[in-house]
């Protein structure tokens, strides 16, 4: 598995798809999280997680479709576990996602904002980590693995993206950045509802590495 | 390896590529599958390497190290040829100084030598036809599938490619190659299949007679070539033409003993 992550952060790497929607992120982070250090931290963290979930959308979709469907055929022959490739491409977004989260999560320390607690931190974490979560599982759903077709693929991201950011009762993106929105510091209370919803958020990915495989393998 | 009652359809009303396969591969032999374009020849060679699951039937005694050449390999890659044989390597449980000496030892022997440093998508077909067959080769198959190996390639790296089959299939290797010219399907295979709208049938062997120059290039290069016809698909000419000669000719010898 180690071989098969280091190909695929290789591809990513050289194909350079990575450029745009780590700027994108960058940007979200650059309107969200800025130098003042009175703003409470935990609403900021809200505001990234959505941003999160875009970019893990954004670098799911590019790196799976990226690879060309023959050179899959032949990783998948030199590798002997063809259900490997997926998995090691989810960890590589997932990889990024964790250096990205790890940036956020130290403006605040670095700038000191007033009260921030390591609470805050854990309930940040736990929300950046659960848009990462299920910004891959819809990546990978509406991969060319899944959705051949581009146009029908860009809709169905769009459809899904405003979906679960704007639907109130669809976890777990919204609820996660609207309950963080509302809390000025963390609570216990706070780290037990942003911890079942990273636990929601990390099936979302498993059933959709599950299901793409599913489906790139009938297609074969 | 065996199939049997292999058929194969894309999509449940899909036409079948593939019906009611049977077939039997022994190590050491090599065996060809020969037919026309859309006949069924790739979407074999992808279930006999596990990339294609069959809609009905089976395949047994599959080895777990398998070498599959596609007929397109891939030509937008930005890795080098170097990167892109050490991370295959890899994959195959090489660490990476074996991966990177292997795959030197590979292209030098199909005289790649000196694109090893170029990224991928600027090779020419023939070259990333010869990477395409070292990542096949960096460990030892036990099942060398190659889908129209030959496409692209030139005249030195066509006897090279031969050889390779030969001492793959020598080492107990199953070694199963398309191609749709009967002449080089008869010079280079043990066993012949044709298929025709994904039906497999065994051709005649037809041991035909073949003769072996031996061509001396222009800066003294040689090479030893095989023909079972007049030219084997204009390899001999095009040779000719860039100013090789025929500097020497064997006896005619059965197909079959001439690998």
């Amino acid at each position: 598995m180690t071989a098969l992550f280091r190909y695929t952060a290789a591809i990513l790497f050289h194909s350079q798809r990575y450029v745009a929607p780590v700027l994108v992120f960058l940007l979200g982070a650059g309107a969200f999280v800025h130098g003042d250090a009175h703003q409470p931290a935990i609403p900021v963290f809200g505001a990234m997680a959505g941003v999160e979930f875009a970019f893990a959308i954004w670098l799911t979709v590019s790196l799976v479709n990226v690879e060309d469907p023959v050179q899959r055929t032949i990783t998948a022959v030199n590798t002997g576990r063809s259900r490997c490739i997926l998995v090691a491409a989810t960890l590589v977004v997932l990889a990024c996602c964790l250096v990205l989260d790890a940036l956020v999560l130290a403006v605040p320390v670095v700038f000191g904002f007033t009260g921030l607690t390591g609470l805050d931190l854990v309930a940040g974490g736990e929300a950046l980590l659960t848009g990462a979560c299920a910004g891959i599982a819809i990546g990978l759903l509406t991969s060319r693995l899944v959705i051949r077709r581009i146009g029908f693929a860009l809709l169905a991201i769009l459809v899904l993206f405003v979906f679960f950011l704007v639907v109130p009762w669809l976890p777990p993106v919204h609820p996660v950045i609207f309950l963080l929105a509302g809390h000025a510091s963390a609570t216990g209370g706070l780290i037990a509802s942003t911890s079942a919803y990273t636990a929601i958020a990390v099936v979302m990915l498993v059933a959709s590495v599950l299901v793409t495989q599913l489906v790139a393998a009938r297609r074969d | 390896m065996r199939l049997r009652g292999v058929s194969k359809r894309y999509g449940p009303r899909g036409q079948p590529v593939l019906v009611d396969v049977d077939l039997d591969l022994a190590p050491g032999e090599i065996t060809a599958i020969t037919g026309g374009n859309g006949s069924g020849k790739s979407t074999l060679l992808r279930v006999l390497v596990g990339a294609s699951r069959p809609s009905s039937g089976t395949v047994t005694g599959r080895p777990r190290q398998i070498g599959y050449v596609p007929e397109r390999f891939p030509s937008d890659e930005r890795l080098t040829a170097r990167s892109y044989l050490a991370h295959m390597g890899r994959l195959r449980g090489l660490s990476t100084r074996d991966a990177s000496g292997r795959a030197r030892d590979l292209m030098e022997q199909l005289a790649l030598a000196g694109g090893m440093d170029t990224a991928l998508r600027r090779l020419s077909k023939g070259n990333l036809q010869k990477v395409a067959l070292a990542q096949a080769l960096l460990v030892p198959p036990r099942l060398l599938v190659l889908d129209e190996p030959w496409s692209g390639l030139d005249v030195s790296a066509h006897g090279a490619l031969a050889d390779i089959m030969a001492e793959v299939a020598s080492d107990g290797a199953v070694v199963v190659f398309t191609d749709h010219r009967g002449s080089v399907v008869r010079t280079h295979a043990s066993h012949i299949y044709g298929i025709a709208e994904g039906r497999i049938s065994a051709m005649a062997d037809a041991p035909q007679l073949i003769t072996r120059l031996v061509l001396r290039g222009p800066d003294g290069d040689r090479v030893t070539m095989s023909i079972a016809s007049v030219d084997a698909d204009g390899v001999l000419l095009d040779a000719l033409r860039r100013g090789w000669s025929v500097v020497k000719v064997d006896e005619p010898v059965s197909a079959r003993g001439a690998g």
